[in-house]
């Protein structure tokens, strides 16, 4: 696994970077605008560190004194970011929507990931569903078209 | 014998950290902590401290979450201890952030410069 990742990563960076044509003006870095702009964040930063163990609930007690809009879920957001990744990008619902059992074999063995695979699972259980529907609708068609 | 001296091989290594967020939908991240990282079990660990205290292991592609001891989930992650900066940093990998040993053959290298 850690060697598709190594083999893949270069070829997506690669995708990017000449994927688009880059603007000028995104290579013109202006320090003092960011530094400006996170200015606010440096406060709560310095507050934080001279307050060992304040937590974000107390943070939000004394919001007042800071002008910052602090993400409630800025932990599980973060780890969903690091971490989130479906088979080839694809989602995995789809790769069990599309391949039924096998989409759901190749989610569990490649992506590692139990909740990978339950999505798998559901989109293989959607599947199922329309498959159903499709019968139930075909012998209602077949029977009121031809009834006995 | 310089080269003997220079023998030593650090395997560890430890970082305060801040990561500092501003989204576009107007609402900002910050999380604060200490990252630890050892070279032998290629493992990442970052003891977070803010905005609740909890302990994210990585190793290999799997994220572990703990909070209090006790495991929160179990993701698969981009992110891999080998090919990160502290793993470069202590396999002397900085320089071309291990590209020589990723498969590749370099062939050519440009430099632009970026104005800051």
């Amino acid at each position: 696994m850690k060697k598709l990742i190594a083999f893949i990563v270069p070829f997506l960076i690669t995708g990017i970077s000449f994927g688009e044509e880059i603007k000028p003006d995104v290579l013109d870095f202006n320090s003092a605008l960011i530094e400006a702009q996170f200015s606010e964040l440096d406060q709560l930063e310095e507050y934080v560190l001279s307050n060992e163990g304040i937590t974000l609930k107390e943070v939000v007690a004394n919001s007042n004194a800071f002008d910052v809009n602090l993400d409630a879920n800025m932990l599980n957001n973060f780890a969903v970011n690091a971490g989130d990744h479906p088979v080839a990008g694809i989602p995995s619902f789809l790769w069990g929507c599309v391949l039924g059992p096998i989409g759901i074999a190749i989610v569990h063995f490649d992506a590692e990931d139990k909740d990978q695979t339950r999505k798998a699972i559901w989109g293989c259980v959607a599947l199922g569903g329309v498959y159903a529907l499709l019968v139930a609708a075909s012998y209602i068609f077949a029977f009121s078209a031809y009834p006995f | 014998m310089p080269g003997i001296n220079f023998g030593q091989q650090f395997f560890r290594i430890s970082a305060d950290f801040s990561i500092k967020e501003k989204i576009s939908d107007g609402t900002s991240k910050l999380i604060i902590g200490k990252v630890f990282y050892d070279l032998s079990a290629e493992k990442i660990i970052y003891d977070i401290s803010f905005p609740e205290p909890e302990t994210w292991v990585l190793q290999d592609t799997t994220l572990y979450r703990f909070q209090s001891n006790e495991l929160l989930s179990e993701t698969s992650s981009f992110i891999i201890p080998n090919s990160s900066f502290f793993h470069y940093t202590l396999s002397g990998q900085l320089a071309d952030f291990g590209l020589k040993n990723s498969g590749y053959t370099i062939i050519d290298v440009e430099k632009k410069k970026i104005r800051f």
